[in-house]
């Protein structure tokens, strides 16, 4: 177990700059998950981080000590790779004893501390297969407690869930945790996938083009993204971009493109500034009379119904402006379809401002 | 489809006809007791018995044998080498170094074999087998380079950083990951340059010290100075040793490429 800082961490290829100053700490015994999509970084902090690569500015700290120079075999670090990279000449037993080989532990040592990690991962009795007779999440398991056997200092996974199927992938996720929360290791984890970071860390990091955006807890950065990037990215959301025309505590009107627009929110911007508002579709509640007592709410009519299951998918053209709305099918009936007049009411607390620069 | 399939069948045998029927031909002669190839086919073991008392054919198959041998092993080691070293290289350079390793394929082996004939004379040298290695060597290589580049290609990058994370340094990741992940290519690029200096006949017989002699430069002279289905026999058996060693490269890859990208069985 042990902390991670990076400070001012930079990387460029060439002229490229993949890792544009990020700082970033880590604490002891969480799962943080870095999310974003391709060609956001996240990888190659992983890689810098687990010494693959040299950093062209800042400094990575584990456990205080400054590790920038230290060589990959002696950093200490456990790591899971997307393609799980089993030794395919190697048997189960000779893959998760390999790291502890290196160690020159005693035979004794390793013929129970492989035992003990097989057992963690419920991979008893195939030690003597070899990886290509494994189905992807045995491999995937392997390659697990391959990187956790040697007790590193911190875990990274590689999108190590992503070539798995969905149904397979979810059944990993929750296996997954259940096997860090065992070990109480650091663990650092790369995806692209929103759902993944949610249900499966401690701490989301969002990055976009060789920064972070924003950290916080999965919750925190699901209902309160700082900006349109995130607020997009991890989940979906309706904007509202324009002037500032009116405001009291619990409305704004907003001079829109698409008109004006009464929104349920308090913002702290005056009137005369321009602003971007965004809102979950899961939190529009779809009235057929204007339930709002303060002001009048939103209005549209309703262009598609997109049934999925456990919940529909209403798209409003509110004066051009599309709005998506979804609610939950628990009445086992469609509330409205195409065509009808709706008006559109949420909590003022979940209409969001957002940190974007908004142009009058 | 079905019309389609039949035409598609119909070619191929065609093809698999036209490649073999000489070879074909050339086996079942080698089993009849004619001195001239001529029918009726007559059954018998008489050319191998003959074969196995030419003392001259069976020294120049040993000859044969060790040169492809030595040439097989010294265009592993030095394949091995160039494929690794290159791997370091990037960008242009690896590229131009890659082509530089495969051009002796696209030279014909009669200039190799002039040119080193040539050079050995410029430099005032006696003709020896030092320089039959080499030229075998040149020849043999690419073969070897191919099917290891082909290997490395398509091994997984992240297991030497695996091991490098799981605490092995450079020695012991190349030692226990690197070299076995490559050894079933080793052994099938070995096997290929095997084949192609036994088979040569071009270089060996612009090379060749006097008083020395390689299978094939027995067939070329015994078919000019009186052909005897010995000949035929020999090659059979040069095409049943081909073929055995053909099914070990075969069955050493085709396994290990398996074993590397593993069918992934849900």
């Amino acid at each position: 177990m042990a902390t991670v800082r990076l400070e001012n961490l930079t990387k460029k290829y060439g002229e490229n700059t993949v890792l544009d100053g990020i700082s970033l700490e880590i604490p002891e015994g969480t799962l943080v998950s870095l999310l974003g999509p391709s060609g956001c970084g996240k990888t190659t902090t992983l890689r810098l981080i687990a010494g693959f690569e040299q950093a062209d500015g800042g400094d990575i700290y584990i456990d205080n000590q400054r590790v920038n120079d230290i060589k990959v075999h002696q950093r200490n670090i456990g790591m899971v790779f997307q393609s799980y990279a089993l030794f395919p000449h190697m048997t189960v037993w000779d893959n998760v004893a390999y790291g502890l080989k290196q160690r020159k532990l005693s035979k004794k040592e390793i013929d129970s501390r492989v035992k003990d990690v097989l057992k963690l991962v419920q991979l008893e009795g195939y030690e003597a297969r070899k990886p290509k007779q494994l189905s992807g999440g045995q491999q995937q398991r392997v390659a697990l407690a391959r990187a956790l056997v040697i007790q590193p200092k911190i875990l990274l996974l590689d999108e190590s869930l992503s070539a798995l199927d969905k149904k397979l992938r979810v059944e990993m996720q929750v296996e997954l945790r259940r096997i860090l929360d065992a070990s109480g290791i650091t663990a650092l984890f790369v995806t692209h996938d929103q759902e993944e970071a949610l249900t499966l860390s401690d701490y989301i990091v969002v990055m976009d083009r060789g920064t972070i955006v924003q950290v916080g807890k999965p919750y925190e950065v699901y209902e309160a993204p700082k900006n349109r990037f995130v607020a997009s990215f991890l989940g979906k959301s309706n904007f509202f971009e324009g002037v500032i025309k009116e405001k009291n505590d619990i409305v704004i009107i907003l001079e829109t493109s698409f008109g004006e627009m009464p929104l349920a929110t308090s913002s702290p911007r005056e009137v005369g500034e321009a602003a971007l508002y965004s809102i979950r579709p899961e939190k529009i509640k779809l009235e057929a009379t204007d339930k709002n007592s303060a002001a009048e709410s939103i209005s549209g009519v309703v262009k598609f119904v997109t049934y999925a299951g456990n919940i529909s998918s209403y798209t409003i053209d509110c004066n051009g402006l599309q709005v998506i709305a979804e609610s939950q099918n628990a009445v086992g009936e469609f509330q409205f379809k195409e065509g009808d007049l709706v008006f559109l009411c949420w909590e003022p607390q979940f209409c969001l401002l957002m940190e974007d620069e908004v142009k009058k | 489809m079905k019309k389609s399939g039949i035409i598609s069948k119909a070619f191929v045998i065609f093809a698999l006809i036209y490649l073999y029927t000489p070879i074909v031909v050339l086996m079942v002669m080698s089993f009849n007791s004619s001195r001239y190839n001529q029918m009726p086919f007559d059954f018998s073991f008489k050319w191998y018995q003959d074969l196995f008392q030419n003392n001259v054919l069976i020294q120049a198959a040993i000859n044969s044998i060790w040169i492809a041998a030595v040439t097989g092993v010294i265009c592993v080691i030095l394949a091995t080498l160039l494929v690794l070293g290159s791997q370091a290289l990037s960008g242009r350079l690896k590229n131009s170094v890659q082509t530089f390793m495969l051009m002796p394929l696209t030279i014909p082996w009669l200039i190799i074999g002039l040119s080193i004939l040539l050079m050995i004379r410029a430099l005032d040298f006696e003709k020896n087998l030092f320089f039959v290695l080499a030229g075998h060597t040149v020849i043999s290589l690419p073969y070897s380079v191919l099917v290891l580049q082909a290997r490395m290609q398509s091994m997984d990058p992240a297991l030497e950083e695996a091991s490098a994370s799981l605490g092995a340094n450079v020695m012991t990741t190349f030692r226990r990951i690197t070299l076995p992940v490559l050894a079933p290519a080793m052994v099938a690029g070995g096997f290929l340059s095997f084949m192609i200096s036994f088979d040569n006949f071009v270089l060996s017989y612009f090379l060749m010290p006097s008083g020395f002699s390689t299978l094939p430069i027995e067939i070329q002279s015994s078919i000019k100075f009186g052909f005897t289905p010995e000949i035929n026999a020999v090659s059979t058996i040069i095409i049943g040793i081909s073929l055995l060693c053909l099914a070990i490269v075969g069955l050493i890859m085709g396994s290990s490429i398996k074993s590397l990208f593993g069918k992934k069985e849900v």
